[in-house]
Order: C-alpha cells, then structure tokens, then sequence
C-alpha cells in the first residue's frame, strides 16, 4: 500500500548570525546551509501492517512522514501510496489517509470537538450513518463522551489527543501516520491510545507507519520497525531479530551468599565482560554470547553464587545503539 | 468543495465571531467613530480656513457623507481581518491540516471571509441607520432599481477582489518571516489611493487617470460613487471590466506564488 524508493529530501536553511547586526547582515548576503534530513530512504508498508519508524532526535523520521502524508515535497526519489504520488494530493488518495501528530493539534481550538467533528464530515463527505456510528464507537472506546461539547483549547493534552485521534479516523482512512501520538501522555493515557490503535487496526488492516520514542508503543504495536540513523535506514526487519542481529553481549547477574564484607574485586570479573553492577548482594556483567557459559561456570567457582541467571539485553538499549552508534548494518 | 461544506464553514464561523461579542462591539465603534470624527475636525479647518464652500467638488457636508460612506463600504470589503490568516497559518505550521484535508483552502478560505462579510453587514446596518438619523447620509441618494443592483455588485466585486489581492502578499510567508510590515505598507498604499484618506477628486487628473487602470480605487472609492450614482453608466462599464480584468490578473499570480511557495513548505512546528 505503502512504496517508497529512495526517497531524499534536503532543507535548505537560511543561516542567520544572532542579534541586530547579523539580521542586518542576512538582509544583503544570506548564507544557506543544507541539510539532508532524509537520504535515499527505500521500504514498503503492506495492508494491516504497524510499522515503527525508529529513530534519534533529527533522525529523519517525520520529514518520512511529511513526504508520505503528501505535506511536503521531496527533494528527489520516489513513493506511491495506494497507487498515488501523496505531494502531487489527489483528493481521491486524501480522503483515504490520516496524519496525527502529537506535537502538533489539528483541530479547531475555538470550536468544541464535536463541531470540529461536523465540519471533517463535510470536508471527508462521510454519510451521516456512518459518521454516527463511527463517532459513537470511537468516543466510547476512548472514553471522552462527556468532552465532546468542551471547546478544544480547554482540554487536558490526553483529553486532545484522543480527540485528535476521532478526528483522524472518523473517515477510515486505509493508510495511517502516527507521528509520536503518545508523547506527553501519563501511562493510562498512553496505554488507552495504544489498545485503540490496536483495534482499530485490527478491525480495519490499514497500513500504519508510527513513530514514537517509547519503547512500550513499539513493542506494543509493532512487529517490524524501520530504523533510521541520520537520514538513512539502518535496519529493516522483525522487531524480534533485534536481539538475535544486534545483541553480541548477555547479561549474567549472579546473587551472592550473605555475610561478605566487601564487594568482590572488580579487577577480576573485567575480564569477563563489561561490569553493570558489582555490590556485596549482586554482580551483573554483559558477557560476549560466545562467553556466557564459561563466564558462567568461572563465577560459580570464583564467588560464593546463590543464584544465577542469563538474560537477553534490554530491546530499548539494543535499539538504541543502533540509533546512536555507528556500525549498524542496513 | 460542496455547497454543504460552504454552508457549515459559514456558520461555524459567524458563531466563532459572534462569540467574541465584546470585542466586536468594541472594536468596530472605536474603528468607526475614530477615522470619522477626525475627518470632520480636519475637513472643518480646512474648509473654513480656504473660506469656500466646495473643494474637490465636495461641500462639507458632502464630505462627510462621503467618509461615513467610505467606512461602511470598507467594512463590507474588507471583512474584518480574517485574512492575515493566511500568512499566519503558512509561518507557525498550520497550513499542514489543510493540505492533508480533501477540499480546496483557496475555497475554504473564501467561505470563511463570506462569513466574516456576513457579520460586517451587521456592522453596517447598525452604523448606516445611525449614520443616516445623524447625518441623513442617504438623503441625496436616489435608489432606482438599477444603480442599487450596480451598487450591490460594485460591493461583491471589490469584496472579491480584495480577498484575491490578498493571496500574493500573504504567500511572502512562504519566504519570509515576517510579513506584517508588508501587510501594512499594503493597507497604506489601497488606502491612499483607493480614496479612503481622501477622496480622489482631491488628486490631479493625470493622477487619477492612471489610478483608473489600478486596483485600488475599485475597493472602495469606486463603490461608494456607483452607490452614490456619481458614475455614468458607461463609467461604471468601465470599471466593472477593469476590476474583473485585475481579478483575473491577481488570480494567476497567486496561482503561480502559491505553486513555488508550496514547494518551498517544509510543514515546521512538527
Ligand atoms: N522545516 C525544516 N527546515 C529545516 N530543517 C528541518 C526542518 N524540519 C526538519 N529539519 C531538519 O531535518 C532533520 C530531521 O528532522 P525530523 O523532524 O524529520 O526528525 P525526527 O526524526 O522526526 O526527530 P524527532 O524525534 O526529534 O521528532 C533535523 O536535523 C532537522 O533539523
Ligand atoms: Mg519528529
């Protein structure tokens, strides 16, 4: 539903020196800098497909987003979404999208959500049966049923978003962007807008593209995720053969018998692997895979072991150093 | 854009207005009584200190007429401030909901000024009738069917204009920063020569022949002399042709703008 091939898009920036003089400046000799914000971007998103788009701050990830939603134009490269090309905005194609961002409110702030409502239903032509029956359901689902009448500005950021949502989704649409829907939230709210996204995924199979720095929307909401390092992708794949591709270490953590005086010597266990925490209760070690056994049994002989056991690493500290360290395969 | 949307934007729109009552009321004596009255104390001194009666072929209370008109058309044309919108909305981001909706926002637009034009005919019902018991503005004024339809679309003529001779300048957002200095000089300029600070008799005949083939007079000075029936029909001919002629003119530079504006917006703000 969703084809991008190496898609580009590059900002110029209009470089400006702080303070009076340098506008004056910028006024007879403005300096551009350009900045490649996306770079050759290729992948595709199927029918009823989450797919999580990872990434630092400035990865790249909502400029993706804008090129695909149609907002802005890309500097070069291809995309089609349903069959068409989202900057060129057919209107055919943008009856069946939606964007949300959570940076960013879409609805009217001096109307209640419910006059916002009646205008998307006009704009989107939705017929009065199932804008009702839409309306209805997703209002009752995220529970803001008695919040339809408040003016927009008045309500809490969750209270907005899940408003934001509705009004994304009262025409359903067949392709959806959820750019950081949950950013802000408090855990209930942030888990509400997750089990939404679910069902409604569930009942409709839209292709979805979310992004979101929590871990919990990811590991919630999507089996594959795409993750982008400086404008590039990185990796492509199951979120589940992060851990197998990219974990080279595991984490040991041995309990130890009480009564010790000291912490064992840390001297000794560097050896081993990258010390996590060395206490008179507990040592915790990220270990080469290649070395957990032998890790393993040298702890057991060396210190007085209670308990022991071998974890995977963490999938959001994996992830992360993909995002962040260079080295990652693509 | 369907006639039903146009419909609700209308009346979603006049009911946002409407809901800053005060501020209406407010602001639209203050915007009345201010340029009015100061007409009258500066056209007073200087009627009586060049001791005639007729200047620029206006008596004073001639004058006066004319101002009061000049306001009330302005309101209609004009349609509170709506659309500075425009530019606001291209800076902060905004313009991103209406590029991912299924309608035009040219249109989009265009109803929602329809509606604030609505509301200023309010304004000039209620300001005309008071005008017109203080000063029986309308008393020199004969109504024959014909120059009140020739009136009505003189008013929807300059109303539309004005709106699409907003577009460009608003579109310099897709460029700039800051285009209220912009907005200003504009408003100025219309204002000089549209025959809002003074009428345009006041100005040399070589002036105004050449303000003839500009924009400016047909949003207001113009209205208010077909109103007035101060215009021979073949005048008004005229300036109905020159008017949907910069209409037209207007129309394609901000198609052209608007296009390579597009292409510049980077949807900031997310
Ligand atoms: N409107 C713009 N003009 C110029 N540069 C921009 C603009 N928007 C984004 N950029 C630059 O492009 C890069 C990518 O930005 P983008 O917003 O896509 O990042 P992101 O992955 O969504 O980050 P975040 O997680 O912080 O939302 C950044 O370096 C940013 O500075
Ligand atoms: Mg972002």
């Amino acid at each position: 539903m969703i084809t991008v091939s190496r898609l580009s898009k590059t900002f110029h920036l209009h470089r400006k020196e702080p303070g009076l003089w340098g506008s004056m400046k910028s006024l007879v000799a403005r300096r551009t800098i350009e900045k490649r914000a996306v770079n050759e971007v290729s992948f595709s998103v199927g029918e009823g497909e989450i797919v999580g788009l990872l990434g630092a701050n400035g990865a790249g990830k909502t400029t993706v987003v804008k090129m695909l939603a149609g907002i802005i134009h890309p500097s070069s490269g291809e995309a089609s979404v349903l069959g068409y090309k989202p900057w060129e905005r057919d209107n055919r194609l943008r009856r069946q999208i939606a964007l949300i961002m959570g940076q960013k409110a879409q609805l009217w702030w001096d109307l209640p959500a419910a006059d916002c409502f009646l205008l998307l239903r006009e704009i989107y032509r939705i017929d009065r049966k199932r804008y009702e029956e839409n309306l209805e359901r997703l209002s009752a689902v995220l529970g803001v049923r008695d919040l339809l009448t408040t003016q927009v500005r008045r309500l809490s950021l969750g209270e907005r978003m899940k408003m934001e949502l509705i009004a994304a989704l009262l025409h359903d649409p067949r392709v959806v962007y959820l750019d950081e829907p949950t950013i802000g939230l408090d855990i209930s709210a942030q888990r509400s807008i997750r089990e939404f996204v679910q069902s409604y995924q569930r009942e409709h199979r839209p292709a979805v593209i979310l992004t979101s720095h929590y871990m919990a929307d990811i590991e919630h909401l999507c089996r594959r995720i795409i993750i982008l390092r400086e404008g590039g992708i990185v990796f492509d794949g199951q979120l589940k053969d992060v851990v197998d591709r990219f974990a080279s270490t595991k984490i040991v953590a041995v309990r130890l018998q009480e009564g010790a005086t000291t912490a064992p010597d840390t001297g000794g266990l560097d050896k081993l692997g990258e010390v996590i925490a060395c206490s008179r209760e507990e040592v915790r070690l990220h270990v080469p895979r290649a070395e957990v056994a032998a890790a393993s049994a040298h702890l057991m002989s060396t210190l007085p072991v209670i308990d022991l056991s071998i974890e995977e690493e963490d999938v959001g500290t994996i992830i992360e150093n993909i995002m962040t360290k260079p080295g990652g395969e693509s | 854009m369907t006639p039903r949307l146009f419909l609700t934007v209308l009346s979603m729109e006049m009911r946002l207005a409407f809901s800053y009552r005060f501020d209406f009321w407010v602001s639209t004596i203050l915007g009345f009584v201010l340029p009015v009255a100061l007409s009258l104390f500066i056209w007073q001194a200087i009627f009586s200190e060049s001791g005639s009666e007729v200047i620029a072929g206006y008596t004073y209370s001639g004058m006066i007429v004319y101002y009061i008109l000049v306001w009330l058309v302005g309101q209609f044309v004009q349609g509170g401030e709506d659309l500075t919108d425009i530019s606001d909305e291209i800076y902060d981001g905004s313009l991103t909901k209406y590029i991912l909706y299924p309608m035009s926002y040219f249109l989009f637009k265009y109803a929602s000024h329809l509606s604030h034009i609505a509301i200023s005919f309010v304004q000039v019902l209620v300001f005309g009738t008071l005008a017109h018991l203080f000063f029986g503005i309308l008393n020199d004024i004969s109504f024959t069917p014909a120059a009140l339809l020739a009136g009505v679309m003189a008013l929807m003529m300059a109303n539309f204009l004005h709106f699409v001779l907003a577009w460009p300048l608003e579109a310099v957002a897709f460029w700039q920063d800051n285009v209220w200095s912009l907005h200003a000089m504009t408003r100025f300029l219309s204002y000089f020569l549209g025959g809002v600070f003074v009428p345009l008799a006041v100005f040399p005949e070589g002036m105004r022949e050449v303000l003839r083939w500009l924009p400016f007079e047909y949003l207001y000075s113009f209205p208010v002399r077909v109103i007035t029936g101060e215009t021979t029909s073949v005048e008004t001919l005229r300036g109905f042709i020159v008017c949907a002629v910069w209409i037209v003119i207007v129309g394609i530079i901000t198609r052209i703008v608007w296009a390579r504006g597009d292409r510049q917006y980077t949807g900031v703000g997310i």
